[in-house]
């Protein structure tokens, strides 16, 4: 237990290093693993595995996954950027996918947060309140 | 008085010689009538008046047992009777007490039949209650379910594109100001 709670503490040592800005560097992380590979510290297969996962939550704090039945412009993507960048204080970058699912609508999700507007989330709602 | 004996004496006198009697013959017969009373009395009626008497004893005896066995025969009747009596007041009085007892018991056991009827009158009433509202929900959850599945259908076919592409801009603005 203390091992892992040392890997964590590694893990998050090489997090704060590979920022830029408060953003995820890719230069930052090239020298992390250079110096992972050459330095090899304790168990560092198990501090890589943590440091890939803080890496890809950080990223995941960085980027608003928006889900649309349509063809989402870039003027939409770009105005949801900047609200949500404004709403968590952290640059956030929209990145668009088709969900034919959703009927008419949009679903935002940044991290855990998801946010949605669509007609079948509406219908969802709707069955749910009558059942 | 002499003279009548003298009477007698000659009289007799004449008997004597008339009968041929003999005073020694009749003495002696005297003696042995003597004897012979004496020996019946001694080994004759003597046993046969004590054995008389010993009967009369034991008749009296018997009779006496007799009336005391009477006497006894009655107590016991009249205690018997009064055990009767009693035992038959106490026989009512046990009919009687088994009869309210049987009542108070009969009361009893109508009273929790009547209790379990109710119990299960209201559970039943209960479950028939759940298994409707259960019914009800089910019905309801499958007609919204029919309900969405139909409309989600309906509006992925028909909704325009432009309607869509609309709905998308009302959405990016309504989550941009959430």
């Amino acid at each position: 237990m203390a091992l892992d709670k040392q890997i964590q503490q590694l893990a998050k040592v090489f997090l704060e290093a590979s920022l830029e800005d408060g953003l995820v560097s890719a230069s930052r992380v090239a020298e992390v693993l250079l110096y992972i590979e050459q330095k090899k510290p304790r168990r560092h297969l198990a501090v890589l595995k943590a440091y890939q996962r803080l890496i890809s939550i950080e990223l995941e704090k960085h980027i608003a996954h928006v889900e649309s039945a349509t063809e989402v412009s870039d003027t939409i993507l770009a105005d949801i950027s900047s609200a949500m960048s404004t709403r968590y204080n952290r640059t956030i970058k929209a990145t668009a996918t088709t969900n034919k699912d959703l009927i008419a609508g949009l679903r935002i999700r940044v991290g855990c947060d998801v946010y949605e507007d669509s007609i079948a989330g509406q219908l969802s709602a709707l069955q749910s309140i009558n059942g | 008085m002499l003279t009548v004996i003298a009477a007698a004496d000659a009289t007799s006198s004449g008997l004597v010689e008339v009968f041929g009697l003999n005073i020694g013959h009749i003495i002696m017969q005297v003696i042995s009538f003597s004897i012979l009373a004496f020996v019946l009395y001694r080994y004759a009626f003597k046993p046969v008046f004590a054995t008389i008497d010993e009967r009369q004893s034991k008749i009296e005896d018997g009779l006496r047992y007799t009336e005391e066995m009477k006497s006894k025969l009655a107590e016991a009747e009249k205690e018997t009777a009064e055990v009767m009596k009693k035992a038959s007041l106490e026989a009512q009085q046990i009919i009687t007490e088994a009869r309210d007892s049987g009542k108070a018991l009969l009361e009893k056991q109508t009273q929790e039949a009547t209790s379990k009827a109710q119990d299960i009158l209201t559970k039943a009433e209960h479950a028939i209650e759940l298994e409707r509202k259960k019914m009800l929900a089910d019905v309801r959850d499958e007609i919204s379910r029919l309900v969405v599945l139909t409309t989600s259908r309906v509006l992925s076919k028909e909704l325009p594109e432009d309607e869509k592409q609309k709905y998308a801009e009302s959405a990016a603005k309504e989550l941009s100001n959430v």
